[in-house]
């Protein structure tokens, strides 16, 4: 804001030059003090010896130096899945062409899974038709990988490019499914207010948070809904055994592991739908 | 009133406040789901929606329309001239207009489920942002129209001390430029392109921190009008003088100054800063209680004598002899009441240590209802009620409505904040709307809720009644006296030094503190720490 000022007196620019100076000396030395104790002081308080630079370098959070960071993970235990959620796994899947992934379904997964994703033995194995993409291509690679185990997806999966199943998730992600809705009617209201609400005091987050249809849950959380009792039950148990492993941070099995035997059978019949009504 | 300003004051104050009244009814509903009575169309979806509404109208169009309007009132009052351009202050207006329909529609239809923070890598509606950023620059025209009115003044004046009244709004409009440049750079950098689809992740700990920046000094901004009032006009209302002029600009100053390197303190649990830069963003934070006990002092002080003149005797007989009939000055005692109790929540935030325990919780939500809710809010009643007869040119009919207004809303803000700040000590987190009540392990909340809920329709009422009595002003009878007469000091200054008439040297101050303060914790993020996310749309379903 300069303008054109009539000569200023000289007392008037001593006093100017003396606010600047000590109004910058005051908010400099308060800056100084306070980041000598900050960088400095402090850090080295929490431990012995006197080391001026890893001090500063821990204050400000440079890796390495921090004492914990470097004792743990030492033997950190082999991730559940190598699948990451990376950019270019997803732009692998927005890429994925589900003409490609049709024509490599035919041969081998309508075997089981049906041509349109429609099982043909409810009971053994999942339907595909309209799951999430991202979920279905997490499995087969964990079926590839070994972190999911099963004798006759293991052997089919280990055959395909990462491409490739990018392009069978694709294809069984656009299939129709059936017109089903929830089983309410069909269990007690505890375990719709467990799938809805969850149950805090043994921290099991509500199914529908990562699950439900319009789920802002994990990536790869796949859509429960239409798959047949005997298999959700089935899935449930083997989290609880640990005899399934590859869910991310054991998500799954640490809920599993809390539920009942009874809960698992009913959430199952719960997410075994039943048709909308129109 | 002689400048043709008094529409467009009007405009941005009526905006301001009918956006409240939306704002109002929103917030009671929200204590409603909160609360174990269950509300009406309550779902994950309309809850958070309606948290986003309601906050980003109290905390990006509220306000900032309300301090822009008082803002020009000023500008025109105590510089007694024209502003240097109505047009262009219409064409701020507008602009938040424009800015205010576009963030609004996307939330309505469920496609800006953002909250106001934004909290990415949550990413909704483009024109949501965009909305945004138009109030911003409407916002923007009124900070280059206040530096230029003062300015042009200064020209005309030499020597002169400018009206503290005016001094303080362009410390407020500096701060705002200021405060505004940190959610500018997240949001046309980061959000934005984001929300185009031009870039898959984000780095959330530099959006953290560019927010951290506006997210503390928004509050201060929020604030000095309230404290404008508090020192230009509550010591005129209680007929007395301004202890010291000096004292409110140099309190002023320190707003400016220290509001800005301390918003780190926002992040106090998060992972992507050491602790360095936290601690000396604590310290610093530690200064902003400086002008307000400044300014306690200083205005408990013009009321004493305001007390004393009319007859008041003793260590406390003045306090009895306030006129406190006047809203302007029982708005001021209910408003410090309020900021008693809320700067002492403050400075519990404020502390590393004591932040960990309170992080996340129902007491920080509480804590800003108090504050901003609380006093700021009172004081822009105050403030309303005072202007709002000059710009009309009418006197309200009765008082009574207008002190059972104010006393309906401290007794209102009380009743919900206190339960609330309770609420959080029991570990209630913040940003949840359903609670299952029949669950014995926070069975005894309930009770809590209900009373906090019963305050928030006490705050529902008081904010219809607001605006019932600035409609009823429109059938008031004809107010003679138009002028607008802001407090004498007791002392009035004749010359200043440049620093107490300016900002030059506060600005390289601000710089060298915010330099100091956020140049490398900013600077990090390019060069060690990155923290990229996935994007995650709350725009497009599934």
């Amino acid at each position: 804001m300069s303008m054109d000022l009539p000569p200023i007196p000289a007392e008037r620019e001593a006093l100017d030059r003396l606010w600047r100076v000590w109004a910058s000396v005051i908010v400099g030395a308060f800056v100084l003090v306070s980041l000598i104790l900050g960088l400095i002081v402090l850090p080295i308080g929490e431990r012995r010896g006197f080391d001026p630079f890893a001090a500063i370098c821990r204050a400000i959070g440079i890796p390495g130096y921090d004492e914990t960071a470097s004792n743990v993970g030492a033997a950190a235990s082999a991730p559940a899945s190598d699948v990451a959620w990376s950019v270019d796994t997803r732009r692998l899947l927005a890429d994925a062409r589900a003409d490609e992934g049709a024509m490599l379904a035919q041969g081998t997964c309508a075997a089981c899974h049906g041509g349109n994703g429609v099982t043909v033995d409810p009971s053994q194995f999942p339907s595909l038709a309209g799951q999430a993409k991202a979920a279905l291509f997490k499995q087969i690679r964990d079926f590839q990988t070994g972190a999911r185990k099963s004798d006759i997806m293991t052997p089919m999966a280990q055959r395909l490019t990462q491409q490739q199943m990018a392009d069978i998730a694709a294809y069984y992600a656009t299939r129709a499914s059936a017109d089903l809705m929830v089983a309410e009617s069909g269990v007690p209201l505890e375990i719709s207010h467990l799938a809805q609400q969850g149950d805090p005091v043994r921290a099991i987050a509500s199914c529908d948070s990562c699950h439900g249809s319009r789920r802002s849950g994990p990536e790869e959380a796949p859509i429960l809904l239409g798959q047949s009792t005997s298999y959700l039950e089935q899935q449930l148990k083997n989290f609880a055994a640990n005899a399934r492993s590859n869910d991310t941070f054991e998500r799954m099995r640490t809920i599993a592991g809390e539920l009942t035997p009874d809960e698992m059978h009913r959430l199952a019949i719960y997410y075994g739908g039943m048709p909308a009504r129109h | 009133m002689r400048y043709r300003a008094e529409r467009l004051i009007l405009a941005h104050i009526g905006v301001a406040f009918a956006t409240f009244a939306v704002a109002a009814v929103l917030g009671a509903w929200q204590m409603t789901v909160r609360s174990p009575f269950g509300a009406p169309f309550a779902s994950p979806e309309t809850y958070f929606a309606s948290v986003t509404a309601h906050g980003t109208i109290l905390a990006y169009v509220m306000p900032t329309l309300f301090t822009m309007g008082f803002g020009y009132f000023v500008a025109v009052t105590a510089l007694d001239r024209p502003l240097p351009s109505l047009r262009l202050a219409w064409a701020g207006f507008w602009l938040a207009m424009i800015g205010i329909v576009m963030a609004v529609v996307p939330i309505v239809m469920g496609r800006a489920t953002v909250l106001y923070t934004f909290y990415p890598p949550l990413t909704g509606s483009v024109f949501y942002y965009l909305g945004v950023v138009l109030v911003v620059a409407g916002s923007w025209v009124w900070v280059a129209l206040m530096i230029w009115a003062m300015a042009a003044w200064k020209r005309d004046n030499p020597g002169q001390p400018v009206p503290l009244a005016m001094f303080a709004t362009v410390a407020n409009a500096i701060l705002w430029a200021w405060t505004t440049g940190g959610v500018a750079v997240e949001l046309l950098f980061q959000v934005i392109p984001a929300a185009l689809g031009w870039t898959q992740t984000i780095d959330v700990g530099l959006a953290r921190t560019l927010f951290a920046w506006t997210l503390h000094p928004i509050v201060y901004f929020w604030l000095l009008p309230a404290y404008i009032a508090f020192y230009t006009m509550a010591p005129q209302a209680a007929g007395g003088r301004l202890y010291s002029d000096t004292m409110g600009r140099l309190a002023f100053i320190l707003f400016l100054l220290y509001s800005l390197p301390v918003g780190m303190h926002h992040l106090f649990m998060d992972p992507e800063h050491g602790t360095g830069f936290k601690f000396l963003q604590m310290m610093l934070t530690v200064l902003v209680t400086v002008p307000t006990l400044l300014t306690i002092f200083t205005i408990s002080a013009s009321m004493e004598i305001g007390g004393r003149l009319r007859g008041g005797r003793g260590v406390f007989g003045w306090i009895a002899a306030l006129p406190w009939d006047r809203p302007m000055v029982l708005a001021t005692g209910l408003a410090f009441i309020l900021l008693g109790f809320g700067g002492f929540g403050g400075v519990v935030n404020m502390a590393y240590g004591m932040n960990a325990m309170v992080h996340n919780t129902s007491w920080v939500t509480a804590h800003f209802h108090l504050i901003f809710g609380g006093s700021v809010v009172i004081m822009y009643f105050a403030i309303t009620y005072e202007i709002w007869p000059k710009l009309l040119g009418r006197q309200p009919l009765s008082v009574k409505p207008i002190r059972l207004q104010l006393w309906l809303w401290f007794v209102g803000i009380l009743v919900t904040t206190l339960p609330w700040h309770a609420l959080g000590l029991f570990g209630q987190p913040r940003r949840v709307g359903a609670f299952d009540y029949s669950n014995p392990a926070i069975a005894y909340w309930a009770p809590w809720t209900v009373v906090s809920t019963v305050g928030g329709y006490i705050l529902l009422a008081a904010a219809l009644l607001f605006v019932w009595n600035l409609a009823t002003l429109y059938r008031g009878s004809h107010e003679v006296d138009r002028g607008m007469r802001y407090a004498l000091a007791v002392h009035p200054p004749l010359r200043l030094p440049s620093a107490l008439n300016g900002f030059a040297l506060w600005n390289w101050l601000v710089l060298f503190l915010m330099v100091a303060a956020y140049g490398y914790p900013i600077a990090q993020f390019f060069f060690i720490n990155e923290h990229p996310a996935l994007v995650h749309r709350v725009d497009s379903g599934g």
